[in-house]
């Protein structure tokens, strides 16, 4: 276990070196700098040529690519070039909005997911199968941005539910308890459009899985033994269901971190998925680097762990 | 696994049986038709295509024609569905956005479904480090963050470009990998197969093996992922549009008629300009995703019993 674990990491090395260039080549690609995007109309050529020289782009592209990629392993991730702050601060700052509407979207999508894809499953071709399925696939098929948009126009602006944008309201100076619950508040909307999504793709496959499992031979003989519908279904189907879910938990992981850049950029919410996009439009090198990089960890760690997942939920699966 | 129809109407003929065989075709379409599900999608899809494809002829107003006297107008008779901010027709903007949003949506998988296909055949059927490049080429794709790699590139591509077969180009590209490990999945398992050892034998080349004997006993699955793929590819349009990365006005898409939706005073106010394009895309990628569901059960072969 341990030396497949080994193994894994090390076979991810040269993919993720193979990211980190590939991303390298496609940012200088892109037509700009990150001083040309300043757009400031005052500027003189002699003076962009100046800051380019201090942020080292006057030197040839693999001496850039070579300095970055050592600085990276002595864990410097650089300095952003448009918000003029060291990149792993801006990061640290906006990781927990993002995190938060991650965790609590994939939440709401295993729980709901799970008792929707069950009934179906259980309840197969009837009203409520059919309620449940066309749901799932509605839910799939969503724009996430359009829900959101539908999300603030009648239950923020309408109704006055919930806040509109942003994540904290402004000029508000609550002591502890309230500052947070005002955070959480402005994160409601965001966190259940991206649940629908997930509750979508959740249910449709347990319901698949759990067609497959109650059709097994282990589920008739526990129906010979005159077990209850109930620790048939709960105790038994289920949790070979679930089998598939740990994969899909684990492949989960990296937009989590990767943020929703369309519900940040709809919901105004300052996470990682909206500075992504800004770093892109502003050609912040740096800046683009480390997402990608992190969200590349991310998607290697997210395929480890569930791989491992899977073979600690069913024994029958072996890796040596 | 089912026999070969020629074997069936042999074994039957032996025993003295006339046998009826079903070809495959008759099969699909008996499954297929009685999915009501898929039925349904199949309806709406065939309704979307033909409104979009007549745009021209039923359109009741002049594309891009603004009219400034009568800006941001709500519904009313003579403009179904109100009037943009330079005072164009919406509903007219709505059929042809079709066009261009279902347009991009198939092109977009037509390329993704080539050059998976190809590199995915090539590294199944080949094998050793050709296949190791290229399944390490499709991990990197798929490692990164889509919709980073999808602004990334279409701000790569040439203005001059014009913007729709931008988007599609740039969507059909980073969309091969899932192509391409599926069909390499696909011709891992064709290449243990007696036939294709058989053909092998007879001396048949490479390019008439993968073309003509294993890519076509791989196409039920194929057909059933272009088909999802195509739903897909209209979501992430309409995403990449509506950031204002896409579709360029005043070509209209899906998409890109909700992008005004994010200045407060349209999405409060103005309901009826962003909301029909929203329900269209909807409509659009779940009534694909009725039939992609539909095709699958019907082509699925583990299902053959039922």
């Amino acid at each position: 276990m341990a030396t497949y674990v080994v193994r894994r990491v090390l076979q991810s090395i040269p993919i993720l070196l193979g990211i980190t260039v590939l991303t390298f080549l496609l940012a200088k690609a892109m037509p700009g700098d990150p001083f040309t995007m300043l757009l400031n109309p005052g500027i003189t050529e002699a003076d962009l040529e100046r800051l380019r020289g201090i942020a080292g782009l006057k030197a040839p592209p693999h001496v850039q690519y070579w300095r970055w990629l050592v600085s990276l392993l002595q864990g410097n991730l650089g300095m952003s070039i448009s918000f003029n702050q060291p990149v792993a601060t801006i990061i640290a700052d906006r990781l927990a909005p993002t995190v938060a509407i991650g965790i609590g979207s994939l939440l709401i999508g295993l729980i709901l997911g799970v008792l929707f894809g069950v009934i179906s499953a259980v309840r197969k071709y009837t009203l409520i199968d059919t309620v449940f399925t066309v749901g799932a696939l509605a839910g799939i098929s969503a724009p996430t941005f359009f829900m959101g948009l539908l999300a603030i126009k009648y239950l923020s602006i309408g109704l006055g539910w919930f806040p509109s944008s942003n994540l904290v309201t402004p000029g508000l100076n609550a002591p502890f308890p309230y500052n947070y619950l005002d955070v959480a508040h402005h994160l409601v909307l965001p966190t259940m459009v991206l649940g629908v999504a997930s509750i979508g793709s959740m249910a449709r496959y347990v319901r698949s899985g759990m067609l497959d499992v109650l059709s097994q031979d282990y589920v008739r003989t526990a129906r010979a033994k005159g077990l209850s519908e109930r620790v048939i279904v709960y105790r038994h189907a289920l949790r070979n269901a679930l089998i598939p879910v740990v994969t899909l938990l684990g492949l989960s992981l990296p937009g989590v971190v990767g943020g929703a850049i369309i519900t940040e950029q709809v919901f105004s919410i300052p996470g990682l998925g909206r500075m992504s996009y800004l770093a892109v439009l502003r050609r912040d090198y740096p800046l683009i680097m480390a997402t990608t990089v992190l969200f590349a960890v991310m998607t290697v760690l997210g395929n480890l762990l569930a791989d491992l997942g899977y073979a600690w939920v069913d024994p029958r699966i072996r890796y040596d | 696994m089912a026999l070969p129809e020629q074997d069936v109407r042999e074994i039957g003929a032996l025993q003295g049986h006339r046998v009826e065989v079903e070809t495959w075709g008759r099969i699909f379409w008996r499954r297929f038709r009685r999915n009501r599900q898929a039925l349904a999608g199949c309806a709406v899809l065939l309704f979307l295509i033909a409104i979009s494809v007549g745009a021209p002829w039923i359109a009741p107003h002049d594309r891009d024609y603004a009219d400034l006297t009568k800006i941001e107008l709500p519904p009313s008779r003579e403009h179904p569905l109100g009037t943009d901010q330079i005072g164009r027709d919406n509903l007219t903007r709505l059929l042809y956005a079709g066009r261009i949003s279902l347009l991009v949506g198939v092109v977009a998988v037509a390329v993704s479904i080539s050059i998976g296909t190809l590199l995915g055949a090539v590294a199944g059927y080949v094998g050793g480090w050709v296949d190791n490049i290229i399944m390490r080429v499709a991990d990197i794709i798929l490692s990164f963050p889509l919709l980073v790699l999808l602004i990334v590139l279409a701000s790569i591509i040439p203005p001059a470009i014009p913007s729709h077969y931008a988007t599609m180009a740039v969507i059909g590209f980073v969309s091969w990998p899932g192509v391409a490990r599926l069909v390499r999945g696909e011709f891992l398992s064709l290449r243990e197969r007696e036939f294709v050892e058989a053909g092998r034998a007879m001396g048949a080349g490479t390019n008439r093996m993968i073309f003509r004997h294993m890519l076509p006993n791989s196409v039920a699955p194929l057909i059933v992922s272009a088909t999802l793929g195509v739903a897909g590819a209209i979501l992430t349009e309409s995403a990449l549009s509506f950031l204002g990365l896409g579709v360029q006005p005043p070509l209209p898409s899906w998409g890109n008629m909700l992008t005004d939706a994010l200045t407060w005073r349209v999405l409060a106010m103005k309901p009826w300009l962003w909301v029909p394009p929203g329900i269209m895309i909807f409509v659009a990628v779940m009534a694909i995703n009725m039939v992609g569901d539909g095709l699958r059960d019907a082509l699925d072969p583990r299902l053959k019993n039922d």
